[in-house]
């Protein structure tokens, strides 16, 4: 268990370890992952989560695993992503089953935002959407996020969505 | 984890770190990177580099970055490999071109042997090489492995030479 | 070929070792962790039980040997309510060595020991992680509860012990063999 690096209300956000590699092997073999990368083997499931464990070493940040504040178990990937190659950096959620409809995308991911401009002095910061995926569209719209029709995409049909600093972000509706 | 270190006469035999990466994606944008798992671009090669690094956290071991004794340059990988899918675990290098021709992965290669024998107790290892990497081919039959044809092999090109298990070994 | 026993579980197996493992207490200091060992911290304490120092941790041994050892240690949170520490850096993550509360077969009360990488050393890591284990203890088995035996040819290790606030017990060291020495473990601050 590493130390967290984020808190919010509900969540610890700290960095993956192997722990965390079964709960994304699944998610990656299933469909649900059909909007990340779905995995055809454990074989590429591995892989992937070498890339997710070792771009926190080569890039100093990387995809949190979050978790409530009862216990250790990971219930999704949320953070920062810059692999070699990407066009933009990249704020990205990827929710477990279980983890979803409590609003913990959100949660994790506003921090992720905050800390990508506040901590890491990001300029701009992206997510990588594909089509079709309507409710990551919602979570980035609620994020602030706005599609960036002209902005350089990575694939024909993935959206860039583009997060404003937090100073400029459109007013939330009262609490 | 760990930073295990061998040494040899000549050599250091560490964990990688970050600041190898340079060396690896040179390699892998060389004409060596024929021959092994990767490299078909930058961004497949820092894909590689990073389950090289991982495989450490999920395993427990891994590739060794191999240096001199009194400098901290990489000069090639080397080491106990077994990620996900491998049929056979591996005794598996990675040479840079300024490491050839001096006897460094010989000697990186029985210090590595040692470590997967005695330390992580594997009663055998093979190598998957390249049909045309004759170099290394060379360096794995020096080590006393033999092409085992009828082995399972990860594609069509890349054979399999099975290293003298620990019992057939002289003392 | 590779030994079925030291491959990290998958699957429910792997939910079931990590809901074993969460019970453990986990010591945090300035600059360590000292966690519930993992199959991956294997690797590091078989080259420790084998390697050239072997002699200082009871070895010379092989590899099995040192699985058998690494398994009495974990076992021992089961048993004995004490056992064996993982200890790692706090700011890389990086595994640094072990420390343990054991109570082996010869042992006449439980032993604090501990076993540094090689390339962890001069660091003052031994000392911080053993500090917290010894303050472990008191509340396990009260002041002078514990000790630990260490080998005659060893003066790093006595130095250790020293440097934490461990005293040499005279009668305790009369019955062993081999010049080994007992240092017992009060409750003192460390200089």
């Amino acid at each position: 268990m590493t130390e967290a690096i984020l808190t919010t209300e509900r969540l610890r956000l700290r960095r993956p370890g192997p722990q965390d590699l079964e709960g994304y092997r699944r998610f990656v073999r299933s469909q649900r992952a059909r909007y990340f990368y779905f995995a055809k083997n454990d074989e590429e499931a591995w892989r992937l989560f070498c890339i997710e464990l070792a771009h926190w070493d080569l890039r100093g940040f990387g995809m949190f695993a979050i978790t409530t504040h009862e216990d250790d178990n990971c219930l999704g990937l949320v953070g920062h992503w810059y692999p070699e190659g990407w066009i933009e950096r990249e704020i990205g959620w990827l929710l477990w089953p279980e983890a979803e409809g409590k609003g913990y995308g959100f949660e994790a991911a506003r921090a992720c935002v905050d800390f990508a401009f506040d901590v890491l002095a990001w300029d701009t910061a992206v997510s990588y959407i594909e089509e079709g995926n309507t409710r990551s569209f919602a979570l980035a719209e609620k994020l602030g996020a706005y599609w960036d029709e002209a902005a350089t995409t990575r694939a024909a049909d993935l959206r860039v969505y583009r997060h404003p600093h937090p100073s400029e972000r459109p007013e939330e509706g009262s609490a | 984890m760990s930073e295990a270190i061998l040494t040899t006469d000549r050599l250091r035999l560490r964990r990688p770190t970050p600041r190898d990466l340079d060396g690896f994606m040179a390699f892998a944008r060389s004409q060596r990177a024929r021959h092994t798992f990767f490299a078909d671009s930058d961004a497949s090669a820092w894909n590689s580099f990073c389950l090289v690094l991982a495989h450490w956290d999920l395993r427990g071991y891994g590739l060794f970055s191999v240096t001199a004794r009194d400098d901290d340059t990489c000069l090639g990988m080397i080491g106990p490999f077994y990620p996900e899918g491998w049929a056979e675990p591996e005794l598996g290098w990675l040479l840079w071109p300024q490491a050839e021709g001096k006897g460094i992965a010989h000697e990186a290669a029985l210090a590595a042997r040692g470590y997967i024998f005695d330390v992580l107790a594997w009663d055998g290892a093979v190598s998957y090489i390249g049909e045309d990497n004759s170099r290394s081919i060379a360096l794995a039959e020096r080590l006393g492995a033999r092409w085992d044809e009828s082995a399972v092999t990860r594609s069509k090109a890349c054979r399999v030479y099975r290293h003298p298990a620990r019992t057939e070994r002289a003392a | 070929m590779t030994p079925r026993c030291t491959h990290p579980p998958v699957g429910p197996a792997a939910k079931a070792a990590t809901r074993h493992r969460t019970v453990l207490p986990r010591l945090r200091t300035e600059r360590l962790v000292l966690r519930a060992p993992e199959l991956t911290d294997l690797p590091l304490w078989t080259a420790i039980c084998t390697g050239d120092e072997s002699a200082l941790v009871g070895g010379p041994m092989n590899a099995q040997a040192a699985w058998e050892a690494f398994c009495v240690y974990v076992a021992g949170w089961s048993l004995h309510g004490h056992g064996l520490w993982a200890v790692e850096r706090r700011d890389t993550g990086a595994l640094v060595g072990f420390v343990m509360l054991g109570l082996e077969w010869e042992d006449l009360e439980p032993e604090l020991g501990w076993m540094l990488a090689p390339e962890a050393r001069g660091q003052g890591f031994g000392a911080e992680a053993a500090m917290a284990a010894r303050n472990h203890a008191m509340t396990l088995f009260g002041r002078g509860g514990c000790v630990s035996y260490v080998a005659a040819d060893n003066p790093r290790s006595a130095r250790l012990a020293a440097a934490i606030g461990a005293r040499r017990d005279a009668d305790a060291e009369a019955g062993l063999p081999d010049g080994t020495q007992v240092w017992r473990h009060g409750p003192e601050a460390a200089a």
